[in-house]
């Protein structure tokens, strides 16, 4: 059963006017429960805006999306809340999405415009600082903390409203290599004791190679929608819309063309690894 | 700046840092009205008494708070020369005949009366800035935003947006130090390629700065637009229906400093004013030679 | 030398119970042609460190008694330093440089440096022009729009030619390629390699990510703690994986490769810094077996 159901989406900024910029055209995909979906593509390819299109944040110009069976584009009141709580959107720059001073206030945030009895937010807030590994630094301030820390109590935040979709939109883009690595720590943690369904925005090849499924956008459309190999292994039609293969992909690449066919789709370190030593 | 969360607050743990921030709050300003009423020596005393076992009890060094006078010393000298020399003891002919002396020397006097004037408006300035600023040692501004609003609260029957001042007042404070750390990054990003801010008069000094202020108010603005994607994403519709995780609760301690604080302001009416002519206010009154 | 420090420490609130030491005694040196690399982890006193090679943050002459810090030939240790001509001479890229543009137009953000160095405006128009195609980017097309209308990379690439337009002889870069994507990195990295050989000898890189500084620099010095832990040649650096890892940091990725397919038993260098240099190696491994 699909959570999110992408239908011809189209979305234009500036809509009329002079610079008018069609963002998305045609756009269409299914998130099934449960994916780990990466959304890949260049800048201004309109993964951004496609983000804000699952939560009802934007509205379709065009096409509709459907979040747990309701249309964002109809969807009033109870139905926005519950929309806005099925999809969790954690943002670029972990400085402009804290609303409070104190760790546990900002986490709370959510759950508070939920308008939950005040222990089971306590409840929520604990829980999902546990999630990222952040619950010693509730009482304290996020001004002291590193990037990465600052993007996991985003994560938190979005957490405690607890949705079943988790939308990164490019949450790494703006973080040192250990901020990286501890964001994509958490939400493997996450998805391996939730089950949680992700949509992972990046232009990152190593981190899209980590998901089940990659979808590709270029001006505005889906180029690329299969499995995370075979989008992955193909440079170079990743190439051709501005996008880099994980490393392995790419040696595997440069090898074919040398003649030494090592078969499969090979995107990892360890595949292109076991693919090498197999034929020594 | 980072500080601007905890701001002055000193870091122990005492039932003063504990308290109830509203019961804090309310209490500062009975505490105010109190300083403001009372018109003598004796009184002060009393009020500076009650502030020291405060402080004690907050655990806060009392130098610490009393080195916050360093700040208002300066102005607190000038007030009380000035309202010495300016004195002239018109209208408190009893108090000039108790303490028989006066020097005139053209436009200005000193005599008993001036210095007595003088020395309450000194004693009330003193008193004035050491209470709040023991509240601000226990209370952190975030705390205290959140007694604000509260005590807003009732502003909402006449359709003030009390919550809405309450999210602004927890953004900025959240947002200040982010800004004035990205002003200094702006500052110095422009000082290397070569532009000077400590050179020419106020004009050239202001124009200076436009190369700052306009990538700052920039960044603020897609800051705010980001802060308001981020906020609606996480179900915020302007505070409707909304609940809080910490629901603030009076203790018995709080209600009885708030009644402490309440039972001084009434002792304090009841000495100044005589309202029943009780004997042994009195004492109280000692300084007070004309009746207020 | 174009950068000569020795002995400079930086201590944060002295005397105070929020004392830190940014830098703890630090003595380097760097020549007229390096790429020079500066990593570590934050607070390990790398801006601290830039900082004080262009005088935004000023020597403290009561700890650095008998230190040296000549950038330039101009003697920052001086108690009042020609801070006037160092600025002309070292050139600051700062972190997301995209945010501190200001100007109505393209040609005036990037003319903001060489008139605060007081040219005359022939001269200013010359530098601008240069700067501008030196980026990449066509003067005639951009000149006169607003630097708030391109897009991210672009405007990237126009604070940077706000910098270069001073000319300066030593060009420091804090992050330069942060946030943007695989292909905007690449081309940056391009750009200033090509910046090296016309304009500007001289280039200080911070950074965090090693497959940057592997694939740019030819010297590289490791902060810690406020001390500088070595300074290496990449190849030499990323031999050191323990040093690496024990700070915290990562391999270049395509060093952790050919060191990972080496633990496999494939006869690869494992201190291989380039994708290409990797991918000659399996080749000639494998397809000269495979013939």
């Amino acid at each position: 059963m699909s959570i999110i159901s992408v239908k011809n989406a189209e979305y234009v900024y500036n809509s009329g006017l002079e610079d008018e910029v069609v963002a998305l055209r045609g756009v269409s995909f299914d998130a099934r429960e449960g994916e780990f979906i990466a959304l890949v593509g260049s800048n201004g390819s309109g993964k951004s805006t496609l983000a804000r299109l699952l939560n009802g944040l934007y509205l379709p110009d065009a096409g509709e999306v459907i979040v747990d069976g309701k249309n964002t584009l109809k969807a009033k009141g109870k139905d926005l809340f519950d929309i806005r709580r099925s999809v969790g959107v954690v943002f670029q720059n972990p400085d402009n999405q804290m609303v409070a001073s104190i760790i546990e206030d900002d986490v709370a945030f959510g759950p508070e415009n939920l308008g939950l009895p005040s222990a089971e937010i306590k409840e929520r807030v604990e829980w999902a600082l546990d999630c990222v590994g952040m619950l010693e630094y509730r009482k304290g301030t996020p001004f002291r903390l590193s990037g990465g820390q600052k993007q996991r109590i985003a994560i938190a935040g979005v957490l405690a409203l607890r949705p079943r979709v988790m939308v990164l939109d490019e949450s790494t883009s703006m973080l040192d290599p250990r901020g990286k690595k501890e964001v994509m720590d958490t939400v493997r943690r996450i998805r391996e004791k939730e089950g949680m369904t992700v949509i992972m925005i990046t232009h990152f090849p190593d981190e899209a190679a980590t998901a089940d499924r990659v979808i590709a956008l270029d001006k505005g459309r889906i180029v690329i929608d299969s499995d995370a190999h075979s989008a992955l292994s193909d440079v170079e039609k990743l190439r051709n819309y501005g996008l880099d293969a994980p490393l392995g992909a790419r040696i595997a690449h440069e090898l074919k063309k040398h003649g030494l066919d090592l078969g499969g789709n090979i995107i990892t370190d360890g595949e292109l690894r076991e693919a090498l030593c197999r034929l020594r | 700046m980072k500080d601007v969360v905890f701001g002055q607050i000193y870091p122990v743990d005492s039932p003063v840092h504990r308290a109830d921030p509203r019961a804090k709050l309310l209490i500062m300003i009975v505490y105010i009205v109190t300083v403001v009423f009372v018109p003598s020596f004796m009184l002060y005393a009393v009020l500076a008494l009650v502030l020291l076992a405060v402080t004690l009890m907050s655990r806060v060094p009392p130098l610490k708070v009393l080195r916050s006078l360093k700040a208002i010393i300066v102005l607190a000298i000038v007030t009380f020369i000035f309202t010495v020399l300016l004195n002239d003891g018109a209208g408190k002919e009893k108090e000039l005949e108790t303490f028989g002396f006066f020097v005139n020397f053209g436009p200005f006097y000193i005599c008993g009366s001036g210095l007595l004037s003088g020395g309450r408006i000194m004693c009330r300035i003193i008193l004035l800035i050491l209470g709040p600023t023991l509240v601000t040692l226990t209370t952190t501004p975030v705390d205290m935003a959140d007694a604000v609003e509260w005590l807003l609260t009732p502003l909402k029957l006449i359709r003030v947006p009390v919550h809405a001042f309450g999210m602004i007042m927890s953004i900025a404070l959240r947002m200040i130090p982010t800004l004035f750390e990205e002003a200094q990054r702006m500052m110095n990003a422009q000082k290397a390629r070569g532009a000077c801010f400590d050179h020419g008069n106020i004009f050239k000094r202001a124009g200076a700065l436009i190369p700052v202020l306009i990538p700052l108010f920039v960044s603020a603005f897609k800051r705010a637009g980001d802060l308001a994607d981020a906020m609606e994403s996480r179900c915020y519709n302007g505070g409707k229906g909304k609940t809080r995780m910490k629901v603030l609760r009076f203790s018995a301690g709080d209600v009885f400093a708030m009644l402490f604080f309440a039972a001084l302001l009434f002792f304090v009416l009841v000495c100044t004013y005589n309202w029943w002519n009780w004997g042994w206010t009195e004492f109280f009154r000692m300084d007070m030679i004309e009746p207020v | 030398m174009q950068v000569e420090i020795k002995n400079l420490s930086y201590i944060y609130n002295p005397k105070s119970p929020f004392e830190k030491r940014a830098l703890d005694n630090i003595s380097l040196g760097v020549e007229e042609g390096d790429f020079f690399g500066v990593i570590g982890h934050t607070g390990s006193g790398k801006s601290t460190l830039v900082s004080h090679i262009n005088a935004l943050t000023r020597v403290q002459r009561k700890f650095n008694k008998d230190s040296v810090l000549k950038v330039c030939g101009i003697d920052l240790c001086a108690k009042k330093p020609d801070v006037k001509t160092l600025r002309e001479k070292v050139g600051m890229v700062f972190q997301y440089p995209e945010y501190q543009l200001f100007a109505d137009t393209v040609a005036q953000d990037v003319g903001f440096g060489p008139k605060n160095l007081g040219l005359g405006e022939a001269e200013i128009n010359e530098r601008v022009r240069t700067a501008v195609s030196r980026v990449g980017l066509d003067y005639e097309e951009i000149a006169e729009r607003s630097p708030f209308e391109l897009s991210g990379g672009q405007k990237r690439r126009i604070a940077i030619a706000g910098v270069i337009a001073m000319r300066p002889e030593v060009l420091i870069l804090d992050e330069p390629t942060a946030g943007l994507d695989p292909e905007g990195k690449k081309d940056l990295l391009g750009l200033f390699r090509r910046l090296q050989k016309e304009a500007c000898p001289t280039i200080i890189m911070v950074s965090h990510n090693m497959d940057e500084v592997a694939e740019c620099c030819n010297k590289v010095a490791v902060m810690g703690e406020g001390k500088i832990l070595g300074v290496f040649s990449p190849r030499e650096l990323f031999t050191r994986r323990e040093l690496i890892k024990g700070m915290g940091m990562e391999m270049p990725s395509v060093t952790e490769l050919a060191y990972y397919l080496s633990e496999g038993g494939l006869p690869v260098d494992p201190s291989c810094l380039t994708e290409r240099e990797l991918t000659d190696a399996l080749i000639k491994i494998f397809c000269g077996e495979a013939k």
